[in-house]
C-alpha cells in the first residue's frame, strides 16, 4: 500500500501535514531577512535605535556588538517576543507573526536555557514539533543530528550547558527552515562543540539557507561569517563582508626576522614609524611595507629569515570600531609583552596603550584611535621572505 | 488549532508536578470519603445527601489544587522562560492563550470527573456493604452536587490559569488562588456585613461558587454562583491574554 492509499487517521494526518508544510515552503519564497528601522525603548533607555540591515540566503551573517549593544533585544524584536517601539523585520517578505507555522521557515535559538528543567530532551522537542505539525520521527532525526540520541530520555536539568545548546540547535533544525537565527550559539560549548556549531552553520549556508548568528567569539566569527552587521549602543555601525570589514578597519605592519636585526634597524632609520621588538632577532615595523624592507635589506646585504605583512584580526578591527560604543568597558590593563627597544622615531603610544605593550581597548576613547601595537592573534601572513 | 491543543496538552502532562498535585488531591478525596464510609457508626442512617456533602466539601480543596496546578502551569512558562520558544513556535499569542485556557479547562474537567466518580463510587460500594442507601437522585440535589464538583473543578482550573497569566509569578499566583476565598473575600464579606448589605455572598464570586458543591440549595444558588465565578474566571483569562498580547516576554 502506498502512502497516498493509507486511509487511516494517522495517514490522513500525515498527508495533511505534508501539504501544509509544502504550502508554507512555497509561500515563504527566498529567505532574505530584512530589518527596517527597528527601535526598542525600555523606559528612558533606548536599547535599539532605527536599526536596519539585511541577511541573505547562502551566507552566514555575523551579528556583532559589544555587551549591551542591543543584539539580543533586536533578535527578540524580530521574532515579536519583545514588542518593537517602531520598525519591522521581515522573513522572506513576511513579519514573524504572519507566519502560521514558523518552525518550517524560521528556526531560532535565543537562549539554550529556555527549557523546562523537568521535561526530557525528547519531550521538549516533541511539544515544539506538535505545535507546528511536524512528525515525531523528525524529532528523533534531529536528536541524532545533534548527537543527543542517548540523552534524549533524560531530564533537561541533568544536561550540561553544551548539551542544552545542542538541544536548542535540534529545535532550530526541527522544521528544516530556510532561515536560521542564533544568539550566541557557542556559549558553553567546548572547542569540539564550537567547531561543530561552525561546521553546521557553514553547511546550512552552503545549502542555501540564510544564517544570522550573533557571537562574542570573534575569532570564531572570522572563520564562519561571510557578512557582518556591527552594532554599538543599539545603532548600526557597519554592514559589509568580513573581508571588506577587516580591510577597512584593521592595521597592517611588517614582521621581520633577521640575525642582523640591529644593522637592519640602523639602515631603516626614520623610515619606520614605530618598532616593537620580539627578542634579539625579530621585530614588528609600523609605517613601512615588506617591499621597502626587502629592497633595503637586499641593497645592504642583510640576511632575512622572515618578512611578512601582518594585519589585525577581526577581533582587533571590531574592538577598534566599537571602542566608543561599549556600554560597560574595563579599565586599561596592560598585557605582558616585550617592551619596545631600539626604537627609531617612536610615535606616541595610542590612547590606552603603553609603548611596546598590547592593551585592552580604552573605555571610551575618541573615534578610531591609531592602531595599538599587537603581537597577538595576527590574521595570517600575506607574504613571507 | 488542533496541533496547538495537542502540543499544550502534551506540555501539561510531561511535567511531573502537574500529575502529582491532582493525583494527591483526588487521592485525598477518595481516602476521606472511604474513611467516612467505613468509620461512621450508623451506616444504615447515612444517605446520598450525607455522602455528597462529604465529597462536595472536600472537593473545594481538590478544585483549589487544580487551580494551583493550572496557575503553576502558566507561571512556570514565564519563570523558566519557556514562553519564548512557545511564542516563537506559535507567534499568534491569542491563539496560544486560548489553547492553554481550553487545555486547563479540560484538565479541570478530567480531574474533577475522576475525583467525583472515584470517591462516590468507592463510598457507595462501602456504604452499600453496610446497608447504607446512597443512590444519587435529582430530587434531593445530590446529582447536582456531583455535577457541581466537576463544574467547580473546571472553573477553578480557568481561574488559576487566568490569575497565573496576569501575575506571571508562581508564588504570587498560588497565594492568590488559595487565599482569595480565605482572606480577600473574608475581608470583603466582613466589610459588607458591617455595612449591613443583604446576602453579602452574592458579591463574592469565589465563595458563591462553593454553592455548586453544597447539597442543600443555599444562597445565592448554584446557577448564580457558577455563572458569577465563571464570568470572573473568563474575565481574568481575557484580561491576562490582552495584557500579555502587548507585553515583552
Amino acid at each position: 500500500m502506498s502512502a497516498s492509499d493509507d486511509l487511516t487517521v494517522s495517514g490522513m494526518r500525515r498527508r495533511r501535514r505534508a501539504r501544509r508544510y509544502e504550502a508554507c515552503r512555497e509561500s515563504y519564497g527566498d529567505g532574505v531577512i530584512e530589518v527596517r528601522d527597528i527601535s526598542k525603548r525600555f523606559g528612558s533607555v533606548e536599547a535599539v535605535t532605527k536599526l536596519s540591515f539585511d541577511a541573505h540566503p547562502g551566507r552566514v551573517t555575523g551579528f556583532l556588538g559589544p555587551n549591551g549593544s542591543g543584539k539580543s533585544t533586536t533578535m527578540r524584536c524580530m521574532l515579536g517576543l519583545d514588542i518593537a517601539t517602531s520598525g519591522t523585520a521581515r522573513f522572506a517578505g513576511l513579519t514573524y507573526r504572519e507566519i502560521t507555522t514558523p518552525l518550517h521557515s524560521v528556526g531560532s535559538l535565543l537562549d539554550a536555557g529556555y527549557v523546562h528543567p523537568g521535561r526530557t530532551g525528547r519531550n521538549h522537542l516533541r511539544w515544539m514539533a506538535m505545535s507546528n505539525g511536524i512528525d515525531d520521527r523528525r524529532v528523533d532525526e534531529t536528536l541524532g543530528l545533534v548527537g543527543l540520541s542517548d540523552a534524549a530520555g533524560r531530564r533537561v536539568k541533568e544536561y550540561s550547558l553544551g548539551m542544552r545548546q545542542r538541544l536548542g540547535l535540534a529545535g532550530v533544525m526541527l522544521g528544516d527552515p530556510d532561515i536560521v537565527m542564533l544568539d550566541e550559539p557557542a556559549n558553553g560549548l567546548d572547542p569540539e562543540g564550537i567547531r561543530w556549531i561552525r561546521d553546521i552553520l557553514t553547511h546550512l549556508a552552503r545549502e542555501g539557507k540564510t544564517v544570522l548568528v550573533s557571537s562574542h567569539l570573534l575569532a570564531e566569527m572570522s572563520l564562519m561569517a561571510d557578512d557582518l552587521v556591527v552594532i554599538g549602543r543599539g545603532r548600526l555601525i557597519e554592514q559589509s563582508s568580513v573581508a571588506d570589514f577587516v580591510a577597512r578597519h584593521s592595521a597592517t605592519w611588517t614582521r621581520v626576522s633577521s640575525p642582523m636585526l640591529e644593522r637592519l634597524m640602523s639602515e631603516l632609520g626614520g623610515a619606520v614609524q614605530r618598532v616593537v621588538r620580539h627578542g634579539e632577532t625579530s621585530a614588528d615595523l609600523h609605517g613601512i611595507n615588506t617591499a621597502e624592507v626587502g629592497e633595503l635589506a637586499a641593497v645592504h646585504g642583510i640576511v632575512l629569515h622572515e618578512l611578512t605583512t601582518m594585519h589585525d584580526s577581526l577581533e582587533d578591527a571590531f574592538l577598534r570600531l566599537t571602542a566608543g560604543a561599549q556600554e560597560y568597558a574595563t579599565a586599561p590593563t596592560p598585557i605582558a609583552a616585550p617592551p619596545a627597544v631600539n626604537s627609531p622615531p617612536v610615535v606616541p603610544p595610542a590612547p590606552g596603550s603603553a609603548a611596546g605593550g598590547t592593551m585592552l581597548p580604552p573605555p571610551s576613547p575618541p573615534p578610531a584611535p591609531p592602531p595599538a601595537p599587537t603581537s597577538a592573534s595576527p590574521n595570517g601572513p600575506e607574504g613571507a621572505a | 488549532m488542533i496541533d496547538l491543543l495537542r502540543s499544550e496538552w502534551f506540555k501539561l502532562r510531561t511535567v511531573r508536578l502537574n500529575l502529582w498535585l491532582p493525583a494527591l488531591a483526588v487521592g485525598g478525596l477518595v481516602l476521606v470519603t472511604s474513611l467516612v464510609a467505613v468509620l461512621t457508626p450508623d451506616a444504615e442512617f447515612l444517605d446520598a445527601t450525607d455522602l455528597t456533602a462529604v465529597i462536595g466539601g472536600f472537593s473545594i480543596l481538590v478544585s483549589m489544587m487544580i487551580g494551583v496546578t493550572t496557575s503553576l502551569g502558566i507561571t512556570s512558562e514565564f519563570n523558566h522562560d519557556t514562553i519564548r520558544p512557545t511564542l516563537a513556535a506559535t507567534p499568534q499569542r491569542q491563539r496560544v492563550f486560548v489553547a492553554k485556557a481550553i487545555v486547563s479547562a479540560v484538565f479541570g474537567f478530567l480531574v474533577g470527573t475522576v475525583g467525583a466518580v472515584a470517591s462516590y463510587g468507592l463510598g457507595a460500594i462501602l456504604l452499600s456493604s453496610r446497608d447504607g442507601e446512597v443512590a444519587l437522585s435529582g430530587d434531593d440535589g445530590t446529582l447536582e452536587t456531583m455535577f457541581g464538583v466537576v463544574v467547580l473543578a473546571v472553573l477553578l482550573a480557568l481561574f488559576g490559569f487566568g490569575v497565573g497569566l496576569l501575575v506571571r509569578n508562581g508564588p504570587a499566583a498560588v497565594s492568590l488562588v488559595v487565599l482569595w476565598p480565605l482572606l480577600i473575600e473574608s475581608i470583603i464579606g466582613g466589610v459588607l456585613s458591617v455595612a449591613r448589605v443583604d446576602e453579602p455572598q452574592q458579591y463574592l464570586p469565589y465563595t458563591s461558587a462553593f454553592t455548586l458543591v453544597t447539597p442543600e440549595n443555599s444562597e445565592p444558588g448554584r446557577l448564580y454562583g457558577g455563572v458569577f465565578f465563571g464570568l470572573v474566571a473568563i474575565a481574568l483569562v481575557v484580561l491576562g491574554s490582552l495584557v500579555n498580547g502587548r507585553r515583552d516576554v
